[in-house]
């Protein structure tokens, strides 16, 4: 073997030996409830998810049979409650006439009759829909790619926060969502999701013409031609702070986490006592012509 | 020559050889114990005359003959105690010859002062030597050589003896016959035997080092920095600074430096006046200053004089070597990686000088083939590379007695390049997967400097500057699909990004030094410089068809494309201080500085008000200080390429600038069996703090937003550092150890809660010994101990995120708080030993030692593992170290 790379294996052993297995000493093995509750104002019946943490040893509580759902409008002490769906004990489905309107104030309660888990709470404001000022789409020969372009305008809330998707619509009329693969160039205040599909939005940093322009992901060129004249439907979705929040630590979290180089990310939760996500949104969907 | 004869010589040369090089003594100098009860003054005399061994003299009609004294004292010099029995009786000694003769006090008119002013220089070369000291033996005056060797001093008419003292030189002393206004120009000649090591068992006088005067400061003389052992042989002036209490470093000094809980970019380093952006080669394992040109580096850490502005927490100011003004020499040195040579002369004997030293990686061909052979081991083709160089220049004139002019030049570079090529094949089809990533980052100085002696009593120095800095990176990805058969190309997609920072100053500078009379120092000036802030980004890919579809796309090819913003402010400074003295340890420094700012759409005012003072005795220093400081200057650090970027950008109507005030106080003792002690508290607080961002890129570009990407924040660092300096014949021991808290609050980082910085290390220990075994060999030892660095650690819970329609879970890990955990402690043990040989034609010095010695695994980072195939499986943590035990080996020629 050539003396350089045995010169070089040298090295790269002796550095090699530099990664050295950590363990904490101690690990808390309790258990918390975490709440993935995402619910589309004005439509009745929707359905959360609640569960618990999983511990380190890879254990995971089961939710007791007591547990009490609640969600209390503003002002109004007497809650609705939510009941478990049968064939699932993690989902819980809100009454059938009730629905969250936008600009109101909601709380979730949820409290085990026992105290083997904290009660955990959490508030929130349902936004009223921002909308898109102008949109287009259109595909290239020999692109994989839809390349799509649309101005945002702000939304009525005090601050404005959108997450896009998008759909295709076949002749049939069925729905297709698209993977959105990445920006036109860096934009500031706009993020495409890692976790989830879709681009997350901070109105208030993007660029001043608040534009962005980005691809969509089709499966193979060869359907570039029956593409054209299709309709893609953008669905808006204004969100809270909260829901901005929860889903931008979580696109960031492994990666900054791993590079020494940028600040750590923490796990945004705005379930007090607990972790996930109970927020509300606005959805507004514009159609487009593919061109 | 018979045996006899030859021992005869030879010890008389050894006799006049030892002669030659002792020390001195003066008769007042002599060390007496003596002590009486109720004797005349007369009898004392006669006591001490006898005890000291030095004839006494005088008239016996001014020796009043009723005076009585009561006295004891025990190690004190004779001149102290004649001075301490004769003063009140209005007499004084002078020295005759080697004995001391007493006369009526002519001199009592305190106005009747005289100033004299001069350079103070080495002997040998004819260099101006900065910060020397020249005192009165009572301490009474004191003086410190200015950054271009100037001095100034006021003092009585008549006879006058000064001392003048600087590390590694033979202490001078003059005695002048001081008439009129003059200038004395002072020759110091190196001590061999002194080199390298202080010897502090002096006793005449303990040597004072301008750390002990008023601020916070840290002195780096070339000796100290050769001291600090250097990394793979090269001696370092960051490295240096790191073994100072209150400056503390990531890992092995990766990831920049913290003085006193301060961030990375609140640091100024100063390059003969000019502000050096990126200070590092090889991400910090060493810094851009060759230590061949390096004259002297002082770290201000605490409240920074008045002028001096621009950061928040510290100032680094290094300033190079003029030349030899009078022989020509050179030197050639090569290290574990890097191989350097200077050469330095006079181009007129004592009136111009030059010097040029150059420094460069010699490993990189080695890197190249090594890695070739590697990746072809592993069906992989191509090379990475890297490698640094670094280029002094300066040329130095003197224009008559009272001015002179430099030019200084400094370029450096580091790059780094990979390109790296899979081929792979299925079916009919070969596939060809190229990645290649260039990065280079540089600076370019440059600087002409004028000072004039205007007259004895004012100094003024002018400089004009600029400074270039510019990092960028090259990414690509390329995927090319071909024909496995006619190898024509089907496919191509590639990813291609640029990012560039660049921030250019240029400046002048008009500085003051004016010297009243005995009691104060006025330093007075102004400086303007302009601020050209260049951060581009371009992201490209096989839809922007900016090249043929067969071929692949170039650096050149961004280059041509990249634009960057036009991002300029201005910024205007005025300084004033007033350092006050009374007598010879009392010291009060009233100083402002003005920062005007001027950016886009806006403007800054920034007081910086400066106080510090000083008093105490002989053997004992109290010092306090306060004041505040202002940056304009913000620095973020983008990762999205791959390679940390560090990107310097202005103050804009949307960000202010950084704002800080400190106080300080400290308790400073020297003892003969114990040496120097020093304890010193600090308290800071800063305010619109920007250093931290968890996004990998910004846009920077022209109505990019950028400035609401950028969360804004405050902390706070306060802490305690012990020093001890204790020196014992051959033997130099050097202790400094902090005790420091410091953190951050951001609103929109970790809930709003504070959070411990990253680089709050609560305890930092560094020990070094230094021993002369003989004139030819001496060793050192150097022992690190650092708390660990916090990181941010998940709690260990973790539950699944699904998507809406509940399918594809994502695993997220709870992560409660940022960095709520630590590292393990740092602790290391380097050595070494310096072999050196004296030639006719020259020297040698043969370094060879160990870093790291036990090979302490000390974490650098810890990567979080889940194993995605179980990932309700435990989580694994595992530690990276950067630097194991590495040999210390250089070997330097000087002729």
């Amino acid at each position: 073997m050539p003396i350089k790379v045995l010169f070089l294996l040298f090295i790269v052993a002796l550095f090699n030996s530099c990664i050295k297995e950590y363990t904490p000493e101690d690990w808390d093995d309790s258990f918390s409830i975490v709440v993935s509750g995402e619910i589309e104002t004005e439509l009745p019946g929707q359905v959360i998810r609640i569960h618990t943490t999983i511990n380190n040893a890879g254990e995971q509580a089961n939710l007791p049979e007591d547990l009490l759902v609640e969600v209390f409008e503003e002002n109004n002490p007497v809650s609705k409650k939510l009941t478990a769906v049968s064939d699932n004990e993690s989902f819980w489905q809100m009454p059938g006439d009730f629905s969250f309107h936008e600009g109101e104030t909601y709380f979730l309660k949820i409290s085990p009759a026992q105290n083997i888990i904290p009660q955990v709470k959490s508030e929130v404001t349902a936004p009223r829909p921002g909308s898109l000022i102008a949109e287009s789409a259109f595909v290239s020969e020999g692109e994989t790619k839809i390349e799509i372009d649309l101005t945002l305008e702000k939304s009525p809330n005090f601050k404005s926060y959108y997450h896009i998707n998008v759909y295709l619509i076949d002749a049939e009329g069925n729905s297709d969502e698209l993977e959105i693969t990445d920006f036109r160039k860096l934009y500031n205040g706009a993020e495409i999701l890692t976790q989830r599909n879709g681009i997350l939005i901070d109105y208030d940093k993007l660029p001043e013409d608040k534009h962005l322009s980005f691809y969509a992901n089709i499966l193979n060129s060869l359907d570039i031609e029956l593409l054209k004249g299709s309709f893609l439907h953008l669905n808006l979705k204004t969100v809270t702070e909260d829901y901005y929040l929860y889903h931008k630590s979580l696109s960031q979290l492994t990666e900054s986490n791993s590079n020494p180089f940028l600040l750590p990310t923490t796990t945004f939760t705005n379930i007090s006592n607990g972790y996930g996500l109970f927020a509300l949104h606005s959805t507004v969907i514009d159609s487009i012509v593919i061109e | 020559m018979p045996f006899f004869k030859k021992s005869i010589i030879l010890l008389i040369f050894l006799g006049i050889y030892s002669e030659g090089n002792a020390q001195r003594i003066i008769p007042d100098e002599k060390i007496i114990d003596y002590s009486c009860e109720q004797k005349t003054l007369r009898n004392v005399l006669f006591d001490l005359s006898e005890l000291s061994g030095v004839t006494l003299a005088w008239q016996d009609q001014i020796i009043p003959s009723d005076s009585l004294v009561d006295l004891s004292v025990r190690n004190e010099r004779l001149g102290k105690v004649l001075d301490y029995l004769i003063e009140a009786h209005k007499l004084k000694y002078k020295i005759v010859g080697n004995q001391l003769s007493i006369v009526r006090n002519q001199l009592s008119d305190a106005e009747d002062r005289i100033s004299f002013s001069g350079y103070v220089l080495d002997g040998q070369s004819g260099e101006a030597l900065i910060d020397a000291h020249l005192y009165t033996f009572d301490n009474s005056e004191i003086a410190f050589t200015n950054n271009f060797g100037f001095y100034s001093l006021t003092l009585p008419k008549g006879t006058q003896r000064i001392y003048i003292s600087y590390l590694g030189f033979e202490r001078e002393i003059i005695e002048l016959q001081l008439k009129k206004d003059t200038t004395v120009n002072i020759s110091l000649q190196p001590s061999n035997y002194l080199r390298e090591i202080v010897i502090s068992e002096l006793k005449i006088k303990p040597l004072v080092h301008k750390e002990n005067e008023l601020v916070s400061v840290s002195n780096m003389s070339l000796d100290r920095i050769k001291r600090t052992l250097p990394l793979a042989g090269e001696p370092d002036v960051i490295r240096a600074a790191l073994t100072s209490a209150g400056v503390s470093s990531g890992a092995d000094g990766f990831g920049g430096i913290s003085v006193r809980g301060g961030s990375e970019n609140q640091n100024l380093i100063l390059f003969d006046g000019i502000p050096v952006y990126g200070a590092q080669h090889a991400f910090g394992l060493f810094s851009i200053f060759n230590s061949d040109v390096i004259k002297s580096a002082n770290l201000y850490k605490g409240t920074i004089p008045a002028h001096y502005s621009g950061r928040l927490s510290s100032i680094l100011d290094i300033r190079t070597r003029e030349g030899n003004f009078k022989e020509l020499h050179a030197n050639v040195g090569v290290g574990l990686f890097t191989a350097k040579a200077s050469i330095e002369g006079p181009i007129i004997k004592d009136k111009a000088s030059f010097l040029v030293s150059a420094r460069r990686t010699f490993v990189d061909p080695w890197i190249g083939s090594a890695t070739e052979a590697l990746n072809r081991r592993i069906d992989k083709e191509g090379r990475t590379n890297f490698y640094f160089y670094d280029l002094n220049a300066k040329l130095n004139f003197s224009l008559g007695k009272n001015s002179k002019i430099y030019f200084s030049y400094y370029n450096g570079s580091d790059q780094f390049d990979s390109d790296v090529t899979t081929r792979s094949e299925d079916g009919d089809f070969r596939f060809l997967d190229r990645d290649e990533v260039n990065w280079n980052t540089g600076n370019t100085l440059a600087s002409v400097r004028w000072n004039w002696r205007l007259s004895h009593k004012m100094f003024v120095n002018a400089s004009i500057y600029s400074s270039d800095y510019k990092f960028s990176t090259f990414d690509h990805d390329r995927l090319e699909i071909r024909d496995k058969l006619q190898s024509n190309i089907l496919s191509s997609i590639y990813e291609a990004g640029m990012y560039q920072s660049r921030i250019q100053d240029i400046g002048n500078r008009l500085e003051f030094d004016y010297i009243p009379n005995a009691r104060q120092h006025i330093k007075f000036g102004a400086a303007y410089v302009k601020h050209i802030f260049s951060p581009s980004l371009l992201l490209v890919d096989q839809s922007d068809s900016l090249t043929l579809f067969d071929t692949p796309i170039l650096e050149s090819d961004l280059q041509k494309q990249i634009q960057s913003p036009d991002l300029a402010s201005e910024e205007y400074e005025f300084f004033i201080s007033d350092e006050f003295k009374w007598g010879p340890y009392t010291r009060l420094n009233l100083g402002y500085n003005h920062l005007y700012v001027k950016a886009k759409n806006t403007e800054y005012h920034i007081p910086q008000p400066r106080i510090l003072f000083s008093t105490g005795s002989e053997n004992y220093t109290f010092k306090a200080s306060w004041g505040r400081a202002g940056q304009f200057l913000h620095s973020l650090v983008n990762t999205g390429l791959g390679v940390p970027i560090e990107v310097w950008l202005p103050s804009t109507d949307k960000l202010a600038p950084e704002r800080s005030w400190m106080v300080s106080t400290g308790h400073f003792f020297k003892t003969q069996n114990l040496g120097l002690i020093g304890i010193e508290f600090f308290l800071k607080e800063m305010q619109n703090l920007t250093r931290y961002g968890n996004e990998e890129l910004i846009d920077i570009s022209e109505n990019s937003n950028w400035e609401s990407q950028i969360p804004i924040g405050e902390g706070r660092a306060y802490g305690m550092e012990v020093t001890f300096n204790k020196g014992h014949g051959k033997t130099n021991f050097n202790l400094a150890y902090t005790l420091s808290w410091s953190d951050r609050q951001f609103d929109q980082i970790n809930n709003g809660d504070r959070f411990r910085f990253r680089f709050d290390r609560r305890h930092i220990l560094h020990a070094s010994v230094v021993h002369k075994l003989n004139p030819n060999l001496d060793f050192a030892i150097n022992w690190q101990y650092a708390s660990g660095t916090p990181v941010t650690m998940p709690s260990g819970a973790r539950y699944f995120e699904y998507s809406e329609n509940g399918s594809d879970p994502t695993l997220v890990l709870v992560y409660e708080g940022i960095n709520n955990a630590l590292l393990p402690d740092y602790h290391r043990l380097d050595f070494g030993f310096n072999f050196r040989n004296n030639y006719s034609w020259g020297n040698s010095v043969f370094t060879i030692g160990l870093y790291n010695v036990y090979n302490r695994q000390n974490a650098f980072y810890r990567e979080v593992v889940v194993d995605l195939t179980d990932p309700i499986g435990p989580i694994r943590f595992e530690d990276v170290t950067l630097l194991p035990v590495l040999p210390t080996l250089s070997y330097k020629l000087s002729f």
